[in-house]
């Protein structure tokens, strides 16, 4: 059943029109939830899905610079994106993640998500949160342009199955191997290859 | 305190119509030649610009000082007045009623004079509008008609004041209420009975360059100026 299961053909066809009025939302999960849409000044936002609280107010000052591209994830297949917060818009949750408390951000769990709008301004289509990951890495990004300082911070957020560490598969040494394998020797030789090297066969 | 631009005190100057400007994203053509667009703004905001400002009397170049230095930089949100004078319908009765800001100040003009500003009483919100609103009921309890295109202010208890213009008048009741769609959808909730500004309507807003408002001083004594405003939250 996908994420637009429970919108209404009247959403749908909006969402599949040529004029979209769409809102972008984003939700992480810290304390106290920080909860930001691309859109300008306040909005009300259900309950449901990644949204526990019924009408949450979602606010669009300027903090979100843009929401990145994010992927169907399939096949256990991970992604990382970022996110741009206006590094001067100094809310109480913004203010946490670029202080020394950005460790309270790591692992909290980040949802984008949309709704679209009828020619009015007016949500006609419940929320829909089509994707979802961990915040990990804050970092605090100052540029000069034209004289004027333009400061940002970028927030890294991997998927579920985003790691750090390399992948278990990714050396076929032999002390890797031996760690998974204790008793295998099939990688016993790979010490003597060098790039380039030539096995003849037979010896 | 908020303070003011005066667009009054500067006239005459040349003026780019507030505008409501906002984000769309395009795909660009398709096969069946459409161009679908996006708009993700959620309604705009209102921008507007002044150029050609003639700073021809000491007074006017100081005023001109003034109001930059109490925008500081850009760090302090200003109110815009907006050019609504032709424009706005007639109000009947009402009286001068004085701009406060926030915290209870009065918002002062140029000059540290206080700004007394016409908030036109006999026009309410009937019936009050929620949240991102875009139809609401206006009560005009004696003057002209309201028009599509008309522009009235709210001053909202947490937005500031804030501007909107109405689109279309869906119904006439006959007795003086309207009911009109906006743009942009309400900032704020209103109330039953709000006052709406219609004589004086105007913007918290800031400068879109607050580097490039210097005016341009000849001979040491004349000059002229110029200035964008975006609006801010």
């Amino acid at each position: 059943m996908g994420f637009l299961s429970d919108w209404s053909d009247v959403a749908k066809a909006q969402l599949a029109g040529a004029h979209v009025r769409a809102a972008l939302l984003m939700r992480v999960r810290t304390e106290p939830i920080m909860r930001m849409w691309g859109g300008v000044g306040y909005v009300e936002v259900p309950a449901g899905g990644a949204e526990t609280d019924d009408g949450a107010i979602y606010s669009g000052m300027g903090e979100l610079l843009g929401l990145p591209v994010v992927s169907q994830l399939l096949n256990g297949a991970s992604e990382r994106i970022t996110f741009s917060l206006a590094g001067t818009v100094v809310t109480g949750e913004l203010a946490a993640i670029a202080s020394t408390s950005a460790a309270d951000v790591r692992g909290a769990a980040v949802s984008i998500g949309f709704f679209v709008m009828d020619d009015d301004w007016q949500r006609i289509s419940p929320v829909a949160w089509p994707w979802r990951g961990l915040a990990d890495m804050v970092s605090v990004d100052r540029a000069t342009d034209q004289g004027r300082i333009i400061r940002t911070i970028s927030l890294s957020v991997g998927s579920l199955f985003t790691g750090r560490k390399r992948p278990d598969t990714g050396y076929w040494s032999d002390p890797d191997q031996r760690r998974r394998s204790p008793t295998d020797t099939f990688c016993d030789r790979v010490k003597t290859y060098e790039q380039g090297t030539t096995k003849v066969w037979p010896e | 305190m908020t303070y003011l631009f005066d667009t009054a005190y500067f006239a005459p100057a040349k003026i780019k119509d507030p505008w409501l400007s906002g984000r769309v994203i395009e795909s660009g053509q398709t096969v069946s030649n459409i161009m679908p667009v996006v708009k993700t703004d959620g309604g705009g905001l209102w921008r507007v610009g002044f150029s050609s400002i003639s700073l021809r009397t000491r007074e006017r170049v100081l005023a001109w000082r003034a109001w930059i230095n109490n925008h500081d930089g850009g760090a302090a949100p200003i109110i815009v007045r907006f050019p609504e004078l032709r424009q706005a319908p007639t109000i009947s009765g009402g009286s001068e009623v004085d701009l406060v800001a926030l915290d209870g100040s009065l918002i002062t003009a140029l000059d540290g004079s206080t700004i007394s500003t016409g908030s036109t009483p006999g026009v309410v919100c009937h019936g009050g509008a929620a949240l991102r609103a875009t139809t609401i009921r206006i009560t005009v309890s004696a003057g002209s008609v309201l028009l599509p295109g008309q522009r009235f202010s709210a001053l909202h208890a947490v937005m500031n004041k804030r501007c909107y213009e109405i689109g279309q008048v869906l119904d006439d009741d006959g007795a003086g209420t309207y009911q009109v769609t906006i743009r942009p959808p309400l900032r704020e909730a209103l109330s039953d009975g709000e006052t709406l500004d219609f004589r004086d309507p105007g913007c918290l807003m800031r400068a879109v360059d607050p580097e490039a408002v210097a005016a341009d001083i000849d001979l040491l004594r004349f000059g002229g100026a110029g200035v964008d405003f975006i609006e801010t939250f």
